[in-house]
This record gives C-alpha cells, sequence and structure tokens, in this order.
C-alpha cells in the first residue's frame, strides 16, 4: 500500500504542471471596455533586430509610420545582459548563461550543463520574467533552433492572442512580449529569410490592427543588438582554449592559487557562437593579456582596466588593437566626463577630433555619445568602462574579446560532429554591425541613435509596466542618461 | 511541448536543408499521429470484436475504460459518473462518488496554482446507451492569477490585477453510445463570471463542445475533443485529440489541443495521471 501510495504520490506531482492551468486561463472569454482603455502601448523585444535589416524592412513599404532609430547596445552584444540593461531589471551573474565566478572559482554553466540549460526553462534571467510573454511553451527553445521560421509563426500567435485578451483588462496600458526567433532565423538562415521573417511580422501587425480598430495599439520594436550578416566559416571559427598558449597565455578552468608574477592564465567564456569572448584573469595580469590577445589574427580589439596615471584617482581603461594600447581613459563620474589620453592611437577608433600630440583631453559623455554615434565603435567609451564594471552583472571579465569580420568564437561543440550549423551570422563584438540594434515605433518622434541603457526613460509607459510586474530596478549606470533634445 | 498552433504561419521564407526538413512541425506530427492511430487500428479489431466494454473480464485491465470526466477545462465533461463509492485521484480531478447519483471533485492542480475549485455532478438518466447528467462547479482567481504560473513559458489571456474572479460554471452532459465501439459526450454549458468589475465586466458566455471517444483496445481509448464557446458571439474554438490508459489501478490521458482565435492558434498540451481507488 506504501509502495502503491509512493507511486501516484510520484505520478501526481510529475503531472502537477501548468498544462491544464494554461489551458483554462485562456478558455475564459473575458471582455472588457475599449473606452476604458483605448490606447495600448505594444513592445515587442525582438531579440536580434538589425538595424540595417530594418531600414531594408522600410525600404520595402513595411512599419509604415514607425520612426526608426539606431539602437546602441552594451558590449559585448549577447542577450542576457543587453535585456538586463535596456529594462533595468536585477543584475545576472555574467554576460551569459555560463560565467565564471571568483568568489568559488570556478565555472558554472559550462559544457552540456550549460547546453541542457538553454533548453531548460525553468532556470529564467529576471530580465525575462519582466515580459508578459517570452517563450512559448517547454520546448519553445528546442523549435527556435529546429525549425525557427514554424517557431516564430506559432509564437506570433500566441504573442497576438495574448495581447487580444490582455487588452480586455481596463488596466492595460502596455503589453511587453519577447520574440526570440529572429535571432536564430539570423544564426541559421540566408538574410533573405531573416528579412522575411521581419517583413512577416509587419504583417502580423498590421493585420492585428485592421481587425481591432477599437483601441490604438501604438507598436515598439526593440532588439538588443544586431546581427552582422558575416558568414564566418569554419576555419574562421575561433577555438580559444587553442589559441591561449600560442600567445603565451594558459587556459584555465579556475583561478584559484595563481599568483599575479606568475605565468600568465585566463579562464575563456567559451560558450555560444559569438563575436567576442570574455577572458577572466587577475587583475594585474589583465592589461598584458588583453595586450597580447589583441595581436591575435583575428582581433579586432581587446579592453581591460588599467592602473590610474600618478595623480589620477578615477578609473581607467584601456582599448588595445594590433598588439598595442590604441586608447586609454578615465572616467570622472561627478563630472560626467572622461579623460582622454590623446597619445594613442585615436585615429583608428575614429577618435582623432578629441586631440592629438600628449597630455589628457576631458571630455563629456554626452558629447562623445553625439559625436561617435554613427561610428564604427560607436559609444565606445561608454561601452567599455560599463563593460568592465558590474553593470548588469556581479561578475565582469578582466578582459574582453572583439573579434575582427568574419571571425567567431565556435562555442561550445557537441563531440562527434553536428557543429557547422549556426555560422550565417553572429552578434556580440564592438563593431556597429554586431551592436546596433533598432528602435522602430508608432509612440514618439525619436533621436537617430538611442544608447540602450536609456530606452526605458524614452518609453517611460513600459518602465511603468515593468514595475508592475515587480521587476524594475535602478539605473544599470549611475551616468548612463542622455539629454536627447540637445543632439540635432 | 510546443505552446503555438502555427495556423498563421511565417510562409516559406527559404529552403530547407532536406525535403524532410521542408515539411513543418505541424505537418509531421499529423503523419505521426495518423500512423500511430491506424496502428492502434488495426491492431485492436480483434480485441474490439471480442470485448464488451464495461467488464473486467478477468484481465489486469482496468475497471474505468471509459472516461467518466472531461478532458478540456471547463467546457467538457461526460454524461456519466464513477461507480458507486469509487475514488479517482488523478491530476486532473480528485473525484468521489458518493449515495445520491453525486460526485464531488475538484481540480487538484489549481490549488497549487492558488485557486480553489469545486464540482458537483448529479446523474438525471442512466441508460445503457444514453446518460445525462447536471454539473456545478465554482473556480476562485484570485487577483494577479496570471501570475500563478509555475513555469515561466506559459502566460494567460486572462490577468486581473485588480479583482477576484468567481467562474461558475453550470453544465449538462449526455453520453451516448450508439455502438460499442464508439462514445460520444456531448455538453452545454453557461459560464457565469462575476467580480468587481474593476478588471472586465461581468457575463456569462455559452459553449457547446464534443467528445467523441473510441475505446480501441481494452484499457486504451482515443478520443477527439472539439468545443465552440461564444456561439453567437464567437469567442474562440477548440480542437484536440487525445489517448486514454487504465491499466488496473492506474490511469493516464494525454492529449493536445488548439485553440483557435482570429488572432491565432494557441497549442495547448494537457496531461491527467493517476489512480483509481
Amino acid at each position: 500500500m506504501t509502495r502503491r501510495s509512493l507511486t501516484v504520490a510520484a505520478l501526481l506531482a510529475l503531472a502537477a504542471c501548468d498544462w491544464d492551468y494554461y489551458a483554462m486561463m485562456n478558455s475564459v472569454p473575458i471582455r472588457g471596455d475599449p473606452a476604458a482603455n483605448p490606447v495600448v502601448h505594444v513592445m515587442l523585444a525582438v531579440d536580434s533586430l538589425a538595424y540595417a535589416a530594418a531600414v531594408d524592412a522600410q525600404s520595402r513599404g513595411a512599419f509604415p509610420g514607425f520612426t526608426l532609430a539606431r539602437h546602441l547596445t552594451g558590449f559585448p552584444g549577447t542577450s542576457d545582459i543587453s535585456w538586463t540593461r535596456i529594462l533595468h531589471t536585477a543584475p545576472i551573474e555574467s554576460y551569459e548563461l555560463q560565467y565564471y565566478d571568483p568568489v568559488e572559482n570556478e565555472l558554472v554553466y559550462s559544457g552540456y550543463a550549460g547546453l541542457l540549460m538553454h533548453a531548460v526553462p525553468f532556470d529564467t534571467r529576471p530580465c525575462y520574467e519582466a515580459f508578459d510573454f517570452s517563450a512559448n511553451g517547454l520546448t519553445n527553445a528546442l523549435y527556435n533552433y529546429e525549425s525557427p521560421r514554424y517557431s516564430l509563426g506559432t509564437t506570433l500567435d500566441n504573442v497576438f492572442t495574448l495581447l487580444e485578451g490582455r487588452a480586455q483588462t481596463r488596466s492595460t496600458e502596455a503589453f511587453l512580449a519577447f520574440i526570440n526567433e529572429l535571432d536564430a532565423i539570423g544564426h541559421m538562415e540566408p538574410y533573405e529569410d531573416y528579412l522575411e521573417a521581419l517583413l512577416v511580422l509587419d504583417r502580423r501587425i498590421e493585420a492585428f490592427k485592421a481587425a481591432h480598430p477599437e483601441r490604438t495599439w501604438l507598436f515598439t520594436l526593440v532588439s538588443d543588438h544586431g546581427h552582422n550578416f558575416i558568414s564566418s566559416p569554419d576555419e574562421k571559427m575561433i577555438r580559444f582554449h587553442d589559441e591561449l598558449p600560442r600567445l603565451a597565455i594558459e587556459a584555465v578552468d579556475s583561478l584559484e592559487g595563481r599568483d599575479a608574477d606568475g605565468p600568465l592564465a585566463a579562464v575563456p567564456i567559451v560558450h555560444a557562437r559569438v563575436t567576442y569572448v570574455a577572458l577572466h584573469t587577475l587583475q594585474e595580469q589583465a592589461p598584458e593579456v588583453a595586450r597580447r590577445v589583441s595581436g591575435a589574427r583575428f582581433t579586432d580589439l581587446t579592453i581591460a582596466k588599467l592602473p590610474a596615471p600618478n595623480g589620477h584617482t578615477e578609473p581607467w581603461y584601456g582599448v588595445w588593437r594590433d598588439g598595442g594600447l590604441a586608447l586609454r581613459f578615465g572616467f570622472d563620474a561627478r563630472a560626467d566626463s572622461y579623460l582622454v589620453d590623446v597619445s594613442g592611437a585615436l585615429e583608428a577608433l575614429d577618435l582623432d577630433w578629441i586631440g592629438s600630440g600628449k597630455g589628457i583631453v576631458s571630455v563629456g559623455d554626452q558629447e562623445l555619445f553625439e559625436r561617435t554615434r554613427y561610428s564604427d565603435f560607436p559609444d565606445l567609451l561608454y561601452r567599455t568602462r560599463t563593460a568592465l564594471e558590474p553593470a548588469g552583472l556581479e561578475f565582469p571579465a578582466q578582459v574582453l574579446v572583439s573579434f575582427r569580420h568574419p571571425y567567431a568564437s565556435v562555442g561550445f561543440e557537441v563531440p562527434g560532429g553536428g557543429n557547422a550549423i549556426a555560422i550565417a551570422s553572429f552578434h556580440g563584438g564592438m563593431h556597429r554591425l554586431d551592436a546596433t540594434g533598432v528602435v522602430l515605433t508608432e509612440a514618439r518622434e525619436l533621436p537617430p541613435a538611442i544608447r540602450s541603457d536609456t530606452f526605458l526613460e524614452l518609453f517611460p509607459v513600459f518602465a511603468a509596466r515593468i514595475a508592475e510586474r515587480g521587476m524594475l530596478r535602478a539605473k544599470v549606470d549611475a551616468n548612463e542618461s542622455l539629454d536627447y533634445s540637445s543632439m540635432p | 511541448m510546443h505552446g503555438g498552433g502555427g495556423v498563421a504561419a511565417t510562409g516559406r521564407v527559404g529552403g530547407g536543408a532536406s525535403c524532410w526538413r521542408g515539411v513543418s512541425r505541424a505537418t509531421r506530427l499529423r503523419l505521426l499521429a495518423a500512423a500511430v492511430g491506424a496502428l492502434l487500428f488495426f491492431t485492436a479489431r480483434p480485441c474490439l470484436a471480442a470485448s464488451e466494454p464495461g467488464s473486467s473480464g478477468g484481465s489486469s485491465w482496468g475497471r474505468h475504460r471509459l472516461a467518466t470526466s472531461g478532458f478540456y477545462p471547463i467546457w467538457e465533461d461526460t454524461g456519466s459518473l464513477l461507480e458507486p463509492a469509487d475514488i479517482q485521484l488523478a491530476s486532473n480531478g480528485f473525484r468521489v462518488r458518493i449515495p445520491g447519483d453525486v460526485q464531488l471533485g475538484l481540480q487538484p492542480t489549481y490549488y497549487l496554482h492558488r485557486a480553489p475549485n469545486l464540482e458537483a455532478k448529479v446523474s438525471i438518466l442512466k441508460r445503457a446507451e444514453l446518460q445525462l447528467a447536471l454539473r456545478q462547479s465554482v473556480i476562485v482567481l484570485f487577483r494577479n492569477a496570471q501570475d500563478r504560473m509555475i513555469t515561466p513559458v506559459y502566460a494567460s489571456r486572462l490577468t486581473n490585477p485588480n479583482s477576484n474572479v468567481v467562474l461558475a460554471p453550470a453544465s449538462l452532459h449526455a453520453t451516448w453510445r450508439p455502438f460499442s465501439f464508439l462514445l460520444v459526450h456531448g455538453s452545454a454549458t453557461v459560464l457565469p463570471m462575476l467580480s468587481n468589475e474593476k478588471d472586465f465586466e461581468n457575463r456569462a458566455v455559452g459553449g457547446l463542445s464534443a467528445m467523441v471517444e473510441l475505446p480501441v483496445v481494452r484499457g486504451h481509448s482515443l478520443l477527439l475533443h472539439g468545443g465552440e464557446v461564444g456561439l453567437w458571439d464567437h469567442d474562440f474554438a477548440y480542437l484536440g485529440a487525445s489517448y486514454r490508459l487504465n491499466y488496473a489501478w492506474f490511469m493516464m490521458q494525454l492529449g493536445f489541443a488548439y485553440r483557435l482565435r482570429p488572432e491565432g492558434a494557441q497549442g495547448s498540451p494537457l496531461l491527467s495521471v493517476g489512480a483509481y481507488l
């Protein structure tokens, strides 16, 4: 009898999931009053919607009446940390699911454990809990990569079904939905397919609005990073554990017991297929690790913190290219300005307008944003500084590597093959092609470029909705704000 | 399980790696379901001729080979009750038959979602080929019931941040058995929704549903589910299929339904696992 009872209990526990409740809650025919909430703001958070693709889509007649802006997202440009910063939700451990814990001195979610976590929906990052809709069932993650175009159709079905229902509630002024599939389509399919998927999204929006004229629907599309649409064949896929020893840097899994005066060592975070790699190392070794890696054939630039020069107490940072320090700068938080050492190779970073020769020049954050927003490395100093500080995360890396096109980090590989997938396009790096997402809205006029950490300042209705859901936190960075009204 | 239907699919936006890869997931599932259905049908035919549903036959197959309750929530049920003094402990229903042709029950997993509920079902006609029953249920959705999902991958259309909502579906259910291998369970339901109206209006909505049961092999049934909610003021329709197993005291039912609305389809997996005591 006891065995039978235990069996029953176990089976009941197995079945005690959301399916019945989900079916019940979506089978109640509710009806609201359009006069109570005549305007509904809809935020579609489209993973990996690239600026160039949005321009293409609008040139083909999509998104009529929408205003488009460059969305300059943080570095590295990967979803978890980007959405955390855009939505101002609780900090996550580090840039991606796999990370290095410097307290325990261990890699977390590496290998198969990390791979499995992508498919298991129970450990959702706080940023995704800010959305009213973030996934389409238990197997959404699998479908998303197995058949992303089909998955997009089912996701859009669910998004618009939920939107129509949620709008019945009188107090509904905003609805936030996360659409993941464009990221996978971009990684795996030709550009034309990606663009067609974007056009499908446009058609679905227009069809929904036409079918529900009882309310005014103001859609805003926002993305977390770009897609570079540069394919990386296998010979351009970098296996970082193989590369570090060639640079006389030991690739390790833990920094426990390492000596700053000992051989150089770093823990590479090799998880997803992206155009950046995070290296955890001893801070004392970080500048030299960054210098050496910057000279590798695949590196566009590296960044790391630097010791402050004599007479300075501010935090200082470095940008290395081609094996040398290209830019050195400090940040004065009280003045919200950057102290730039103009003796560096500023021209290669489109920063030679700051000055030349020798010395340190102070430049305001506002001016730097305005003058670099269209460059190859937009908002470079802010993005460098916040990438190396605990902005939206607990454990920043000591060195971050941005890849030169068309190189990419191979990420986790399944032994035995099957890895020749997701090589059509990448994101993650500092370059504008990797980093520039979009804000596309019919709710308001926009400045031509937006720092993603300030997105919610421009859309307070979405900030209010995230606050309602109990997920809104303080600013990502105390100096993140910009005065767009004073920019041309 | 995947939560979407794909009725409004993206269309073809590029070539697949192979002809099989080019076949949509929905089509693949349909082909698989058809293959399994055909296999069961042909292997079941000899058993159908020999078996007389309702008798235990002295084997280990359970006594409850025919459904006595609905599977899709709110809108469907059967005209039959459990046998006297029987108890069903399943993930989609704790039910007990008490004297007076009455069955009491509750949906236990809703309590995990903090949605208390009860139901009473009374038999009003018991013939071999036709059974009728009345059912009254009450489900209470406390404020913010949409946030009670255990996993973050399912979301609700209904949100009630400012009100507690009482759902009180009243329904008439019929089970008609024209052949030994076919049962039709029909339901007519009126669903009153009551609250302080701070979130949405109080209203009552009608719906019709049918559940076709094919007891193909002793202890195994295939069921088709369909319903229309709103009727002349259409809200949604649903279609689904499920497989039901009863072996000794064990029962399980696994299925999938699509809710169809103009905005698209919502896929909805359904599962019930439990025991008869």
